[in-house]
Parts: structure tokens; C-alpha cells; sequence
């Protein structure tokens, strides 16, 4: 597992996808910085809240895995790397954990450059408590969410373009079918139960300490869902 | 059929029974060879036979429906570590340079700095320099597909159409790699191709294969004992020639073919035939003997 780590991470930063969209991260992050500070300087807990959420991450890692996964499998190196002894498995865990160490560095990075343009337009971060870092860092674990959904959508359908809009397209279109869900059954509350609900959530407001279990809790098994069904898929492939 | 030969005889890799079906169609079907080290194994069969099928199940790539596969002697999955492939076409990142593209892989496939100088000089790319693979014609991404699987010293190299796509000086770059890394560091080697005359200037054992079958598996010694030696007539007027000689000759040996007359098994009478084509007064203008290539033995048998 080892090697393969080390292979994903050189293979990894040499593609120049991943600068584009590690600098386009951070052009999102100091675009919300400017129309966030345009006029009244706001105050500084729902500005440091609303900084991963405006930095528009999202879009870019449900385009920027599929590209990754789905360039390795069209050019074949996932199969010769099959043929040279390592299990699917490591091969499909070794690219989750790059694929959410990349995510990380890239939230934590577009974090400090928004904490540090908001400085620089007089921001005030006094009135910071733990529970705007833990909305932070929650916010880093749902999108969590977002890679393993995508490597998820890039396993099962091996192509870029249908992998990159059912990453994108999938996700903000179950809350539409939750709502007509709840209609029918008259409980109001089920979209909140889907993991987009939970950025927005996180991005403008303190929560409940129910609030903040709920969204963990769900994470977790929304992250263990995606992780589970790309490993009997890619268990099972022929390549 | 298969004679043992005196050399080395540890097996590098044995299928038996090897089968995979995809719903009721058999792209393998009971596959049972084996490789020896040392053997360069030429692979052939037609287009959609199962030659790459057959190669991907071996590596694990996939899945046999039943049938097992042994490398170097055992079913660990961890001897494929000792294993090369090219398998279908290159599997290369366009946007790295050759040398990239090999450190990257050596991360996985081990190999240090020297060993990745010394395997570019070895397949004709150690002066590229830093262009980018995806300019690279399609013979350089072969070469670079051979020297990624080169990566780590691997014991059996298995190349799937490894000579596609190159010119004829770089076949016989490919052809002469091939005979001095089996010959001088003992790489075995399983090449499928449809160069069957390329292919038979370097393989020591063939497997032909059709419609998911082994049909066949013969030494190279063996298959030229097999592959018929005929005698071909060509004179002012074939059809009476034919008609003369099918006195002299048993029926299943003789046969009238664009417009020449072909005598199978016979080379030793020659001249006894020319005698009587010319004492009958049949001018003969085309006399000699000629030995059944490789690419004919196979369509023989393959249809």
C-alpha cells in the first residue's frame, strides 16, 4: 500500500489539472472574499463560516476526480497495475486517501487564503468560538462526501463526461426527489438528511449540538455508502 | 505432442482448464498451456481468437470463470510483482516525458535512476529528452509500453501485439531486444502477433488458439517437421500434367492449385517427376520445392 501512495501522490502532482483546479479554487475562494467584504465589512463568525462554502470546491472536485480516475482507467494503468499483483482494493483505497489528502490541502489552503484576505479588508476575527472551527472542519468532512461520490460515479461509469455530470448533476437533484418524497409521506424534515443540505447548514449558521451529530453521523455513512459501492464494483470489473 | 526439451525446465507459468465466459459466450474455453523458462511463447490466433483474453486472465486484469493459473509456481497473486505486460496499447501518461512516465511507474513497479537509464537505452528512447509521450509516433509509446514493463527486472514478460505499428527498423529493434533479454538476462516471453513471420524468427514454443480453444501446442523444432514440404509444377499445360502425374502420385498428396500442380510429401522424387512431365512431352517451366510457412500453417488450422 505503501508504494502505491507514493505513486498516487508523485502522479498526482504532476498533473497540471490539479494546479488548474487548485488555483481556480483559490480565485473562487478571494472572488467570495470580495463580494463577501463588498460594502459593509461583515462580521467576522459568518464570514470565517462562509469561507469553504463560497470557494465553490464542490464543482471543481466533482470535475477534477473524475478526470484523474477515469484518465487512469482509459489509458490502462489501473489494469496493469492489477497486472503486476496489487488487489483492487489497494488500488481503489490508495486512491481515496490521495484523492481526500488532496481535498484537505486544497480546503485548508483556500481556508487560510480566505482568513487572510478577509484580514487584509478589515475583518475581525475576535468573536471566533470553537464551534465556527468545527463548522470549518465539518465542512472539510462532507466533502469528503463529494470525492468518494465521484470516484464512486468514475468507477461505475468509466467515463469523464458521464462521471462528471452525475457527480455534479445526481447530487443536487435528490433533494428535488426528497421534497416530492416528503410530500407523500408528510415528513418535512428528509431533505435535511442529504449531505448538500448540510453545506448550506454549515456555511451560514452555528448549529445544535444534535445538528452538528446528525450531519457527523450521516457523513459517515454517506461516506461509507460511496467507499463500500466502489469496492464491489471495481471487486467485480473486468478491465 | 509436445517433446521436453533439454534446458531449464522450471515452470513460469501453467494455466489449466483456464475458462472465461462472458453469458454463453466462451472467450476461453478450458485453456491449458505451459511455459517454461527460457521459452519465448508465440501466442496466435485470428483476430478475436482470445489471445488478449487470455493473457488478461493470466494477469488477473480478468476474472477466469474457472481454471487456474499458476506464475512461477504458485497461485500468489504476489508473483505477479515478477511479471511484465503490455497488454493491448501502452499505458502511458501523454503529458510526461519518457523518463516521467518511468519514474512515476518505478514507484510501483520498483526500478532506480540507473536501471531507468539503462532500460530507455535498451528500447531506442534514451535520446528523447524531455518531449511529452503524446507526441511521441506510435512505435516510440510501443517502446516505452515495453520499457515500462521492463520496470522491476520481472522474470516473464507478457507482450500483447508488441511489433504493431512499427516500421521494419523498428521490428527488428523490438525482434533483437527481445532475443537478447531472453538470451542474456533468461526473461521468458509470451507474445501474441499477427506478424506470424516475425513471430517465427523468435519463438522456441507456439500455442494456437481459436474461438477461445488451445488448438494446438508445439515446439518450434516441432512445427518445422509439421509444416509440409511440397513440391510445386508449373508447365505449358497444367491440367495435363496433373492428370499424368495423379498416375504416379497417391490422390490425397496431389492437388491442382492456381494453375500449378502441388505434390505434398514428395520432395525426395523431384526429379522422377520432371522425368516423366518431360518423356511425355510437358514442357515444364516451374520446378521446386517450398516448405509451408508459418501464416499458412495457420490458416490450416485455423480455417
Amino acid at each position: 500500500m505503501g508504494s502505491l501512495l507514493s505513486y498516487e501522490y508523485k502522479k498526482t502532482f504532476s498533473t497540471k489539472a490539479i494546479y488548474i483546479c487548485s488555483l481556480l479554487t483559490f480565485a473562487f475562494t478571494i472572488l467570495n472574499g470580495i463580494l463577501s467584504c463588498n460594502g459593509e465589512i461583515p462580521h467576522g463568525n459568518e464570514y470565517f463560516i462562509g469561507i469553504l462554502s463560497g470557494c465553490s470546491l464542490d464543482l471543481i472536485l466533482a470535475i477534477l476526480i473524475p478526470i484523474l480516475f477515469c484518465t487512469e482507467m482509459d489509458i490502462g494503468c489501473i489494469k496493469i497495475m492489477i497486472g503486476r499483483g496489487y488487489t483492487r482494493k489497494n488500488i481503489l483505497f490508495s486512491k481515496i486517501i490521495m484523492s481526500n489528502i488532496y481535498m484537505i490541502i486544497i480546503a485548508l489552503a483556500s481556508f487560510l487564503i480566505g482568513i487572510a484576505y478577509g484580514s487584509v479588508r478589515g475583518v475581525s476575527y475576535t468573536n471566533i468560538t470553537g464551534k465556527h472551527i468545527l463548522n470549518a472542519l465539518l465542512e472539510i468532512f462532507v466533502y469528503m462526501i463529494i470525492v468518494n461520490c465521484s470516484i464512486f460515479f468514475s468507477v461505475l461509469t468509466q467515463s469523464k463526461a458521464f462521471a462528471i455530470a452525475a457527480s455534479i448533476l445526481v447530487p443536487a437533484l435528490i433533494p428535488s426527489i426528497l421534497q416530492l418524497v416528503e410530500k407523500l409521506i408528510k415528513f418535512n424534515k428528509l431533505h435535511d438528511y442529504w449531505y448538500v443540505s448540510f453545506m448550506g447548514s454549515l456555511g451560514n449558521n452555528i448549529l445544535k449540538n444534535s445538528e452538528y451529530t446528525r450531519i457527523f453521523i450521516f457523513t459517515l455513512i454517506y461516506n461509507a455508502i460511496f467507499i463500500t459501492l466502489s469496492y464491489l464494483i471495481i471487486k467485480r470489473k473486468d478491465f | 505432442m509436445i517433446q521436453n526439451e533439454v534446458k531449464n525446465t522450471n515452470v513460469v507459468l501453467k494455466t489449466s482448464g483456464l475458462s472465461k465466459h462472458y453469458g454463453s459466450k466462451k472467450s476461453l474455453d478450458n485453456v491449458s498451456i505451459t511455459i517454461n523458462q527460457g521459452d519465448i511463447y508465440g501466442l496466435i490466433g485470428k483476430n478475436g481468437a482470445g489471445k488478449t483474453t487470455f493473457m488478461k486472465t493470466c494477469l488477473g486484469m480478468v476474472q477466469a470463470t474457472s481454471g487456474t493459473c499458476q506464475i512461477l509456481g504458485s497461485n500468489d497473486p504476489k508473483n505477479l510483482r515478477k511479471v511484465g505486460a503490455l497488454i493491448e496499447t501502452p499505458s502511458i501518461y501523454g503529458g510526461l516525458s519518457a523518463k516521467k512516465n518511468l519514474k512515476i511507474f518505478s514507484k510501483i513497479y520498483g526500478g532506480t535512476d540507473a536501471d531507468i537509464n539503462r532500460i530507455l537505452n535498451l528500447v531506442g528512447l534514451g535520446n528523447v529528452g524531455n518531449r511529452k509521450a503524446q507526441k511521441f509516433s506510435l512505435g516510440m509509446r510501443q517502446r516505452l509500453g515495453i520499457a515500462i514493463a521492463l520496470l522491476g527486472n520481472p522474470k516473464l514478460l507478457i507482450l500483447d501485439e508488441p511489433i504493431n505499428g512499427l516500421d521494419p527498423a523498428g521490428i527488428k529493434e523490438i525482434r533483437d531486444l527481445i532475443i537478447y533479454l531472453n538470451k542474456e538476462e533468461g526473461v521468458t516471453f509470451l507474445i501474441s502477433s499477427h506478424l506470424l513471420d516475425e513471430l517465427g524468427k523468435i519463438a522456441t514454443k507456439y500455442g494456437f488458439i481459436n474461438d477461445g480453444q488451445l488448438l494446438e501446442e508445439v515446439t518450434a523444432n516441432e512445427l518445422r517437421d509439421l509444416c509440409e514440404k511440397k513440391i510445386i509444377i508449373g508447365t505449358k499445360d497444367n491440367q495435363k500434367a496433373y492428370n499424368l502425374l495423379c498416375q504416379y502420385v497417391n490422390s490425397n498428396d496431389i492437388t491442382f492449385t492456381n494453375n500449378n500442380v502441388e505434390i505434398k510429401n514428395n520432395d525426395d522424387k523431384i526429379c522422377q517427376y520432371n522425368k516423366i512431365l518431360v518423356e511425355n512431352g510437358i514442357a515444364v517451366n516451374k520446378l521446386y520445392n517450398r516448405s509451408q510457412s508459418l501464416e499458412e500453417y495457420f490458416i490450416e488450422k485455423v480455417g
